[in-house]
C-alpha cells in the first residue's frame, strides 16, 4: 500500500521530494498507531461515540494521504458503530488491525 | 476600469495568504502545511477549537480551513465563535460528503455565505484554487465595502456642500415669506434652487432640475449655485428681465461645464412693491398659483411661451417675448417645483396628475395660513400613498410676507443672542396689543424654555446658522394666545404626517433623550393649556394655546 501512497503524494499532492514523502509517511503511521490503539480501548470500553470519533478521524487521514483501503474499513467502521451493530464493529477492527500489520512490514 | 484591471492584474502575481488550519488530528495538519509549503503562504495550525479561537482573535487570517469533527466540539460551532468577530472571513470546511447521505452536512456548511467545502481526499491544486477564490471574493469584497463606505462619507459631505450652497429653509423680510423642501433622492440632488435680493423689492427665483442623477448631476447643481452668486453683483447693477439671465446661464452651461448634460429651469423676478411677477420656463413646469381669496389652485398660464432646457444650444437666444407676465394678488402663495414632485409614485406606479396637484393644493389652503405648502403637500401626497420617490424632490413657495395687526412671525436663527432677542420681540408685540404683562412674560418664558430647552437640543450637536427655526404669535381676542413654532429636525427627514396623540409625551421622551433639565417642560405646561406637535417631512410644527385670565379688546 505504501506504493500507492507514494505515488498519491508525488502526483497528487505534488510533493517530490524524498525527505516530505518520508516525513508524511512516518506522520500517517504514527497517527495509525495511535489512534488503532484508541479504536481498540474504546470498543473494549464500550465506549461507541468515542470509537466512532476515532475511526472518523482514521478515515480522514487516510483520505488525506490516499491510503483507500485504510480509508474503506475505517468508513465501514464509523457506519456500523453509529448505526449501533457494534459486533460488526468490532469484527473490522480485526480486519482493520490484520491491515495494519501488513503495512508496517512493507518496506518503505 | 484602471483600478479593476490593476486590482485584477495583482490578484493575478503573487500574493500572501495567512491561513489558519484547524484540525484535531495532527497529521492532517502536517499535510495541510507540506501541501501549502511556500513563500506566499504563512500557516498556523491548531488541533483544537479553543486555541483555534484565541489565534483568530490575536491574528490577522485570509482564510480558514476547518475540520468538522474536532473532538468535543465541532466545526460549525468554531464557526459560529468566529461569525461573532469576522461575518465574512472564508472557512474552508475540509471533510468526505461520501456519507452526507441526506445533504445535511453540505445544507449545513452552505447556510453561510462565505463557507465552502473540500473533499479530505484532495489534490493540492484543487486545496490552491479553493483557498485563492475564497480569498479573492473576501479581499474583493472588503475592497468593495471600503470603497462604499468611503463613497458614503463623500456623499455626505457632498450633501452637506450643497445645503450651504442653497437658501435658508425659510427666508422672510419686509416684502416676502419663501419655504422650501428640497429632498435629494439619495444623499445628494441634481435639482437647483437659489433666491436672489435683486433691490427695490425685487427678487430672483431661481428653479432648476440638472439630468441624471448622482455625483455629477449634483457637481452641476454646484456650479450652477456658485454662478449665479457671481452673476448677482451684475443682476444688482442692471434690471435683468429672466429671458437674460437665462441666456447667461446658457452661456455658461454650454462654454464652461462640457459635461454633455442638461437641465430644464425657470427664473422667476418677483417685484412685490409693484405687485408683478415676470418669468421665463426653460423646458420646466411652469408656476402655480394658490389664491386664498378665490379658494383655488391653478396653473399659471404660458401660453405657448417658453424655451428649450439649457445646455441643448450654445447658440440659443431665450426671448424678450417668451417672458410671462402675471399680476400678484397679496394673499397669492407662488408654488414652483421640479420634476421630482410629480414624478412621487404610489403602489400602482401611477404618478401625480396635475389635477390632483391642484386640487390637493386647493384642500390645504386653509392650512397654509400658518404651514408652509411645500411640506403640507409633500405630506399629503405620502398620506394617499404617493411616497416611492424617483427623482429629486424640490418645492418652493413665494408668499407675500404676513401684514397683520394681530400676529407676529420671525424666524430666530439658533444661536443664544437670537434666540433672547427674538422672545422679547415677542413679548414687546403681546404686551404692546394685550396691554398685560403677565401675558407678555408667559409667552416671553414660553419660547424661551421651549427654543433652548428642546429645540436647541436638536441641534445642539450641529449648530448652524441654517438651522433658523419660524415662530408665529396670533392674538386672539378675548384671551387667547396661539403660538406656532415650526423647526426642521433632519433626523424625521423621511417621516409623514403624523398625528400627535399625547403631545406632553412626546415632550418627555425629547427631554430624556436630549439630556434637558427637564426644567423646561414643566415650565411649558404650566403656562400652556394645549400642546400639539406635528411632523410634515422633515417639518415639526408645535402649537401652544395660552390663555389669559384678563381678557383684552384692541377696539377699546
Amino acid at each position: 500500500m505504501k506504493a500507492e501512497i507514494r505515488q498519491y503524494i508525488v502526483e497528487e499532492l505534488e510533493l517530490d521530494d524524498e525527505e516530505t514523502i518520508v516525513m508524511l509517511l512516518d506522520s500517517y503511521t504514527e497517527s495509525l498507531n495511535k489512534n488503532l490503539e484508541l479504536l481498540r480501548e474504546s470498543l473494549q470500553a464500550g465506549n461507541i461515540t468515542e470509537a466512532v470519533g476515532v475511526a472518523h478521524a482514521m478515515k480522514g487521514a487516510s483520505a488525506n494521504i490516499g491510503a483507500q483501503p485504510f480509508f474503506e474499513v475505517c468508513r465501514a467502521i464509523e457506519l456500523v458503530l453509529k448505526s449501533g451493530d457494534v459486533a460488526t464493529g468490532k469484527k473490522l477492527l480485526g480486519d482493520l488491525l490484520a491491515m495494519h500489520e501488513a503495512f508496517l512490514r512493507e518496506a518503505l | 476600469m484602471v483600478q479593476s484591471s490593476r486590482m485584477q492584474k495583482q490578484y493575478m502575481t503573487k500574493q500572501t495568504y495567512n491561513v489558519l488550519a484547524v484540525d484535531d488530528e495532527k497529521f492532517s495538519l502536517v499535510l495541510l502545511q507540506s501541501c501549502l509549503r511556500s513563500e506566499n503562504y504563512n500557516v498556523i495550525t491548531c488541533d483544537n477549537a479553543l486555541q483555534a479561537v484565541k489565534e483568530f482573535k490575536t491574528h490577522d487570517f485570509d482564510v480558514i480551513l476547518l475540520d468538522v469533527m474536532l473532538g468535543s466540539i465541532d466545526g460549525f460551532e468554531v464557526r459560529k465563535l468566529i461569525r461573532e468577530y469576522d461575518q465574512k472571513i472564508p472557512i474552508i470546511f475540509l471533510t468526505s460528503l461520501l456519507d452526507d447521505i441526506n445533504s445535511s452536512l453540505i445544507n449545513r456548511i452552505s447556510e453561510d455565505q462565505y463557507s465552502y467545502y473540500l473533499n479530505k481526499s484532495f489534490q493540492k491544486k484543487q486545496l490552491i484554487e479553493k483557498i485563492e477564490h475564497a480569498v479573492r471574493v473576501y479581499r474583493e469584497e472588503s475592497d468593495a465595502a471600503r470603497f462604499y463606505k468611503q463613497l458614503n462619507v463623500d456623499l455626505l459631505l457632498a450633501r452637506e456642500v450643497q445645503q450651504v450652497l442653497l437658501p435658508p429653509w425659510c427666508s422672510l423680510n419686509e416684502h416676502m415669506l419663501t419655504t422650501y423642501l428640497y429632498e435629494p433622492r439619495f444623499r445628494i440632488s441634481g435639482d437647483s434652487l437659489d433666491l436672489v435680493e435683486l433691490g427695490s423689492g425685487r427678487y430672483l427665483l431661481f428653479l432648476a432640475d440638472i439630468a441624471g442623477h448622482g455625483i455629477q448631476s449634483a457637481l452641476y447643481m454646484s456650479a450652477i449655485q456658485s454662478f449665479l452668486k457671481t452673476l448677482r453683483l451684475e443682476m444688482l447693477e442692471q434690471a435683468w428681465l429672466p429671458n437674460l439671465i437665462l441666456n447667461r446661464i446658457n452661456q455658461f452651461f454650454c462654454n464652461d461645464l462640457s459635461g454633455g448634460s442638461y437641465m430644464t429651469c425657470l427664473v422667476a423676478i418677483f417685484d412685490f412693491p409693484n405687485r408683478r411677477l415676470v418669468f421665463q420656463s426653460a423646458g420646466h413646469p411652469g408656476l402655480i398659483c394658490c389664491s386664498q381669496h378665490e379658494q383655488r389652485a391653478y396653473e399659471i398660464d404660458m401660453g405657448d411661451k417658453g424655451g428649450i432646457p439649457i445646455g441643448w444650444f450654445a447658440h440659443t437666444e431665450y426671448q424678450e417675448e417668451d417672458n410671462v407676465y402675471y399680476d400678484l394678488a397679496p394673499d397669492d402663495i407662488i408654488l414652483g417645483y421640479t420634476d421630482g414632485l410629480i414624478d412621487l409614485k404610489n403602489e400602482y406606479e401611477e404618478t401625480v396628475a396635475t389635477p390632483l396637484l391642484l386640487n390637493l393644493l386647493t384642500s390645504l389652503m386653509e392650512k397654509s395660513i400658518f404651514l408652509p405648502l411645500p411640506y403640507l403637500l409633500r405630506s399629503a401626497l405620502d398620506q394617499i400613498g404617493y411616497d416611492v420617490v424617483s427623482d429629486d424632490v424640490c418645492i418652493v413657495e413665494v408668499r407675500t410676507a404676513p401684514k397683520n395687526e394681530d400676529s407676529l412671525l420671525q424666524l430666530i436663527n439658533l444661536t443664544k443672542g437670537d434666540v433672547s432677542r427674538g422672545v422679547e420681540h415677542f413679548g414687546r408685540f403681546v404686551e404692546e396689543r394685550t396691554h398685560n404683562d403677565e401675558l407678555a412674560t408667559r409667552v416671553e418664558l414660553l419660547l424661551s424654555e421651549f427654543i433652548n430647552n428642546v429645540i436647541e437640543h436638536e441641534c445642539a450637536n450641529r449648530p448652524s446658522l441654517r438651522s433658523g427655526i419660524s415662530v408665529q404669535v396670533c392674538l386672539r381676542e378675548p384671551d387667547s394666545v396661539h403660538i406656532t413654532v415650526l423647526d426642521r429636525e433632519l433626523k424625521n427627514e423621511h417621516g409623514g404626517l403624523q398625528l400627535a396623540k399625547d403631545a406632553a409625551e412626546i415632550f418627555e421622551e425629547q427631554n430624556q433623550a436630549m439630556a434637558s433639565s427637564g426644567r423646561g417642560l414643566a415650565i411649558i405646561r404650566t403656562i400652556s393649556s394645549n400642546i400639539m406637535r406635528k411632523h410634515y417631512n422633515g417639518l415639526n410644527q408645535t402649537d401652544f394655546l395660552i390663555r389669559s385670565d384678563r381678557p383684552w379688546s384692541t377696539q377699546g
